[in-house]
């Protein structure tokens, strides 16, 4: 479920779209394909194929097109807090239950969930100024579905060192998750024997519910700087802007309810905002030594939520004689945690209107260290293979767990394992 | 508000303008000498010369046409000349024995010609009279203009047809 | 939202004055047209992992993709 929200914010289009005069010619073909293994210790794991298609035209036209199906298994925390006992939470549909073993994260119902994703994209100069690129994304799941287009406008500047860019995206996605989605910050239904038939649970489960599925509208814009310092070095800023309307609740965490002892007496689903305002700055720096080339980023990002990350990337690549590369990769990620963000809500407060345990949006440090290594072939052939190593440790935001919460794991590492290969022709 | 003020300044970016200052007029005499050597020029004769890199993805396409041009075109007195600016010569080799050449080469490792031109885009191309003179010039090459390319070279050799008539 | 506006603008005045001086002649962009060189070099790595962190953490997106390259045409 987590997976199913990418939408693709890089620029792409139909390939149905209209192409430019009529004495366009195709190139030859360039194809780039790609399976990725994605697996986290006891929770999620995922597998992952692109295969996309690029035709260059005689008029300086490109046309990228691209697929990509992936398939997830496995399950998240939920938001819950562990407790000293088992625990017993409904299924998503209220056809069932599932548990959380005594002293252990509890994580959502395990799942397996696949979603294609469909992207065309055409980019062609306008004259020697200007170049202009247009796009489109489809993305199915069984329970989403999300609809994109963008559109980015080029401009060249003194000699081409120096490219302006504006693009503009707009994403519509579509939740119908099992069950119908859950009003926000009202207490999960377990039918644990207290109701006096199936019927009696069941129109407690569906007052829980809101109805048939929900949407979102999201709008960005990115304004871009790309400067060409040298002959080695190359760099690029960017500062964008997104504005995301509608349903941007998880329908499927939760949120516990503790009393002084620290014991969860209710859990209720978690409730966010219906709007969400971000912006981000990005900065890139690509510099070509004798035998390498180091590539550093930094991107910082903040919202209305609250939210602001840090992200520090940088990936060296070694260059052998024989066409072969060796890339160690390197990412540091900090995030501060979203207003509405608690680890659980204390009996006896008054509700709040946004209340979310998911650590995703929590405070959260993680970083990645993988190793590529890459050989081009002839005719433009080239593979490569790429060991990664992913851990996120959210972190204690410093609220005082009462009771058995004191001895508890809140704020438990997830690490997982990327394993990808990759090969061009 | 944000958005807004974002768009008025992206406006204004969009709005600069850029001047392009393209070589006109006369080279210098040893340059001239130097091309004119290269493809042993005569008089009456017009030069095609072509700056290109192995690095250039479209000097791919322009090969196989200048290879045609220098064919067709011979006996109208075309001759073809292709100025390389490769850092690395073997580079430049490597491309050559992929995408074959029936002209002369000249290697302008460290970019003199390549600036004495004042080349304002990778690939560039020049028609030379065969005083030295700068009696056309494009900018990149794309294979759909190739046709374009074609008619603005015939009609060159057109107007040279006309003048050497005159001067007959 | 304030300082991030104060970005653009600099940002913009870097692009309009300081930026003429800055870069190469075409002739001299050999590295920068080598694919590695590319900003949106190793594409499908970026964007399958953008796809991981996007689903695990709170914040996403920020890259952009014109510019540099051969220069050609």
């Amino acid at each position: 479920m987590q997976l199913d929200q990418a939408k693709a914010k890089s620029v792409l289009f139909a390939a149905s779209c209209a192409l430019l005069g009529g004495q366009v010619q195709a190139q030859d073909w360039n194809f780039d394909t790609a399976v990725m293994y994605y697996g986290e210790t006891d929770r999620v794991t995922a597998l992952e194929g692109v295969v996309k298609a690029k035709k260059t035209y005689a008029n300086g036209g490109e046309l990228n097109t691209k697929v990509v199906v992936d398939s997830l298994t496995g399950a998240s925390a939920s938001g819950a807090v562990p407790q000293n006992s088992p625990q017993t939470y409904t299924t998503p549909s209220g056809n069932g239950q599932y548990q959380a073993p005594a002293n252990q994260t509890p994580l959502d119902d395990t799942f397996k969930d696949t979603r294609v994703q469909v992207a065309g994209q055409w980019s062609a100069p306008i004259n020697d100024e200007y170049l202009y690129s247009v796009g489109s994304n489809f993305s199915k799941e069984y329970d989403y579905m999300s609809l994109g287009f963008s559109g980015v406008l080029g401009r060249y500047l003194n000699n081409k060192n120096t490219t302006l860019s504006l693009g503009l995206s707009y994403a519509f996605d579509s939740v119908d998750s099992v069950g119908g989605q859950p009003i926000g910050l009202s207490s999960m239904v377990v039918n644990d024997g207290a109701f006096a038939n199936e019927a009696a649970y069941r129109t407690a489960f569906n007052a829980t519910r809101q109805g048939d599925g929900e949407s979102k509208n999201t709008v960005d814009l990115i304004v871009g700087l790309t400067q060409v310092m040298s002959r080695r070095w190359i760099t690029q800023f960017n500062v964008s802007v997104s504005e995301v309307d509608g349903y941007l609740t998880d329908p499927y965490k939760l949120i516990s309810v503790v009393d002084t002892t620290g014991t969860a007496n209710s859990q209720l689903y978690e409730n966010r905002p219906d709007t969400r305002s971000k912006q981000a700055f990005f900065a890139q720096s690509k510099y070509h030594f004798e035998q390498s080339i180091l590539d550093l980023s930094y991107r910082f990002t903040t919202d209305d939520w609250g939210i602001q990350s840090h992200t520090l990337e940088s990936r060296y690549r070694y260059l052998f004689a024989n066409n072969s590369y060796l890339e160690p990769h390197v990412r540091v990620y900090q995030q501060s945690e979203a207003d509405f963000y608690q680890p659980f809500l204390n009996d006896g407060t008054p509700l709040p209107r946004f209340a979310s345990a998911d650590y995703r949006i929590g405070k959260l440090n993680a970083y990645t260290i993988g190793l590529k290594y890459g050989k081009k072939l002839e005719n433009d052939r080239e593979y490569g293979v790429r060991l990664e190593y992913y851990n996120q440790a959210p972190q204690d935001i410093g609220i005082t767990a009462p009771g058995q919460l004191a001895s508890q794991e809140l704020y438990p590492s997830v690490d997982a394992l990327i394993l990808q290969v990759d090969y061009k022709f | 508000m944000i958005l807004k003020q974002l768009f008025t300044v992206s406006l204004l970016w969009l709005l600069l303008f850029s001047t392009q200052i393209k070589a006109e007029g006369s080279l210098p005499v040893d340059v001239i000498e130097e091309i004119q050597a290269a493809v042993d020029l005569q008089p009456g004769e017009i030069v095609y010369v072509d700056f290109w890199a192995s690095w250039c993805k479209p000097c791919r396409q322009s090969f196989p046409w200048m290879n045609s041009i220098q064919q067709k075109y011979k006996s109208q007195g075309l001759k073809v000349l292709a100025v390389n600016v490769d850092n690395d010569r073997k580079l430049a080799a490597k491309f050559l024995k992929a995408v074959p050449s029936n002209f002369p080469i000249l290697y302008d490792k460290d970019g003199r010609l390549a600036s004495i031109f004042d080349l304002q885009a990778m690939p560039s191309s020049f028609v030379l009279d065969d005083i030295g003179q700068i009696i056309q010039s494009h900018l990149g090459f794309l294979e759909a203009q190739i046709p374009t390319y074609e008619q603005d070279l015939q009609s060159v050799l057109e107007t040279l047809v006309q003048q050497n008539q005159k001067a007959n | 939202m304030k300082p991030l506006l104060k970005i653009c603008i600099v940002l913009s005045l870097v692009a309009a004055s300081g930026c003429s001086s800055l870069g190469v002649q075409p002739w001299e962009r050999d590295l920068l047209a080598k694919d590695e060189m590319a900003l949106d070099a190793g594409a499908t790595d970026l964007s399958l992992d953008d796809h991981i962190y996007f689903s695990k953490e709170g914040t996403s997106g920020g890259r952009g993709f014109a510019g540099g390259g051969c220069g050609c045409n």
